[in-house]
């Protein structure tokens, strides 16, 4: 702990770090205990090695899973069918949530007259879903893209109904006395309100798309990285199982990244990416 | 102008991940897309089969046969869909995208007496006439005070799918040992876990399924405490199916009479050719090949469907209450 006191011109909000390095340093240092910890309760016998292979022996079968003759080509379809259904999903949540986000949001009644159903709705969780998807799609990647969807839709919905509702009345008021239109004003008044409401939406859909359909992959089978899971696991294979744990995670954490580069690429004009410019 | 710098890349990275997603598309097959109401039987013709199943070792015949082009011979694109149980292969059945579904013959008998027109069309495995080499016994640690079935009352046994074929299967040996089965609590936990929860202790004994139950066996020194099929019946059974709708059987029977056809033209395979068998259950279940070639298998090919090999595992499911009503043999089961 230093004392040292931070004079007051330096103190910049940055929302997610202090400074540059510290977050990658103690993230790395946060990794390495974490690997050490597997590794060590792995190779001591706290946990017995069959259950929980040591962390290098995962490593090592990462790099096979990715590169190997043995697992490569089903690794990649797997992973390509896992982010078809991610990708397809997550846009159609994204349009769908926006057009009918818009719709409600920019009308009292009908956002006082929904907002019981969206609520009642929303937490109905996706997993349950599973089996009304089968029906009606079958056990294809349609189920899989349907209830991605759902998952997806409510949260891009509650943010584009909350981000359209947020618009500065005064700023609308303006808009309409300079005799803007209807899609002037929705493109320099309220798409700008709406835009960083829409990117965390985007942002937390992203993440929960992926867990919802590895999961719906493990449950039913469906082709991609959830079914591999489940195939190794039923073959009692825990190297790889956990080897594709690991990358599922990483493919969750690069996801994340790619999509928080997006909101900052996309928000660069935002207060809140921008911070304090110095004019 | 500085925006579009730092979008740039950014943007190529998203549209390369959809790319990557979007090519997947060409990879994977096109399960489903076969729709099952084609009028016209062709003969020449190659025709669409997409046979749900649930992916075990009790596949390994047909996925064999699919894998030498039997099924092609035959006359037929088959599409093996994985699924997660029996009623998802069923409800795929009721929207048409699959023809034929594998299945525990309970999970039929179950299905039928619920109100889904079934009919059983062909065998797909059958209880072991070895009784030293049961592949579903119910497993015990190496130091287990259990001596035999009946102390399970009041244990905990661990089964895959509650109601299923593996609860069935301690019932059995439960009763047959003299025990009440409603004693035993039954605890719903995936086949994988099973090992690692009885070696911690938070179960009691689990039934076993196949690698587990030769790698409990091997590396964990797990010992047998009862073998249901030595109660189930005097011989082998069948349990597991393949299974139809009859409205679907109805429609195409020409079309299901050669299915029917070919999946015992896989059995017969099968059960000549043991090695290569379990070969091809490495391919398709992953199980490592050294540890395939010494699992234990049900027998394939071996028994014809009939009414008496089916009659057992009803039989019982009768008296241990998973069915309600006798199981009504007359036209459960489809000849073609």
């Amino acid at each position: 702990m230093s004392t040292r006191v931070v004079p007051a011109q330096r103190e910049v909000r940055t929302p997610f770090i202090q400074s540059r390095m510290s977050t990658p340093v103690l993230g790395a240092a946060g990794i390495l205990a974490f690997v050490t910890l597997w590794e060590l309760s792995s190779r001591l016998g706290l946990v017995n090695p069959a259950y929980l292979p040591p962390f290098s022996d995962v490593a090592l079968t990462v790099l096979d899973v990715v590169a190997g003759e043995q697992y490569r080509a089903q690794f990649w379809s797997a992973l390509g069918s896992t982010l078809l259904g991610w990708s397809v999903g997550l846009v159609i949540a994204l349009v769908a949530g926006i057009v009918v986000g818009v719709a409600i949001g920019s009308n009292r009644w009908v956002r006082d007259i929904t907002h019981s159903t969206i609520e009642f709705l929303r937490p109905i969780p996706s997993v349950g879903l599973i089996p009304i998807a089968i029906v009606v799609f079958g056990v294809r990647p349609a189920a899989t893209i349907a209830i991605v969807v759902w998952a997806c839709f409510w949260v891009v919905l509650i943010h584009v109904i909350y981000g359209v509702a947020d618009v500065d009345p005064v700023g609308d008021a303006t808009a309409r006395s300079y005799g803007l239109g209807f899609f002037a004003r929705a493109r320099f008044v309220v798409w700008p309100t709406v835009l960083p409401y829409l990117m965390t939406g985007l942002r937390l859909s992203g993440t929960i798309a992926l867990v919802v359909a590895v999961t719906i992959e493990i449950v039913v089978q469906a082709p991609g990285l959830g079914q591999m899971i489940a195939q190794y696991q039923s073959a009692g294979n825990a190297p790889v199982v956990y080897a594709l744990a690991l990358l599922a995670g990483v493919l969750g954490l690069v996801i994340n990244l790619a999509l928080g580069r997006l909101e900052r690429a996309v928000l660069v004009w935002h207060p809140s990416v921008r911070g304090e410019v110095v004019a | 102008m500085k925006t579009r710098h730092t979008r740039a890349p950014l943007l190529v990275g998203v549209s390369a991940l959809l790319i990557l997603g979007l090519s997947a598309c060409g990879a994977t097959t096109d399960a489903g897309s076969s729709e099952g109401a084609e009028g016209a039987e062709g003969t020449e013709e190659i025709q669409p089969l997409v046979a749900g199943v649930i992916p075990v070792t009790d596949i390994g015949p047909v996925y064999m046969a699919q894998q030498n082009g039997l099924f092609e011979e035959n006359g037929f694109d088959l599409t093996l869909q994985p699924a997660g149980s029996s009623t998802e292969i069923i409800q795929a059945m009721q929207s048409g995208q699959v023809q034929v579904g594998y299945g525990g013959s309970t999970g039929v008998f179950q299905a039928v007496e619920n109100g889904v027109d079934l009919v059983i069309v062909a065998a797909a495995s059958a209880t072991p006439d070895d009784p030293e080499n049961g592949i579903n016994d119910l497993l015990v640690t190496a130091d287990s005070p259990l001596t035999s079935a009946r102390d399970l009352e009041g244990k905990k046994v661990a089964v895959n799918a509650p109601g299923g074929y593996t609860q069935l299967l301690a019932d059995i040996a439960v009763k047959a040992d003299g025990g009440d089965p409603a004693k035993v609590s039954y605890v719903q936990m995936g086949v994988p876990d099973q090992p690692a929860a009885l070696d911690s202790g938070a179960i009691d004994a689990f039934v076993a399924g196949e690698p587990f139950g030769t790698l409990g066996r091997e590396e964990n020194g797990f010992r047998t405490l009862a073998n249901p099929f030595e109660y189930l019946s005097d011989s082998a059974a069948v349990a597991g199916v393949w299974y139809a709708l009859r409205s679907d059987v109805e429609k195409r029977p020409d079309y299901y009479a050669k299915v029917v056809e070919a999946i015992d033209a896989a059995n017969a395979y099968a059960l000549a050719n043991d090695e290569e068998l379990r070969e091809n259950i490495a391919e398709f279940t992953k199980i490592d090949p050294a540890l395939a070639a010494r699992i234990r298998l049900g027998s394939y090919g071996k028994l014809p469907l009939t009414v008496e090999n089916l009659q057992p595992i009803a039989d019982w499911s009768l008296e241990l209450g998973y069915v309600k009503k006798p199981v009504d043999f007359d036209t459960l089961i489809w000849e073609p």
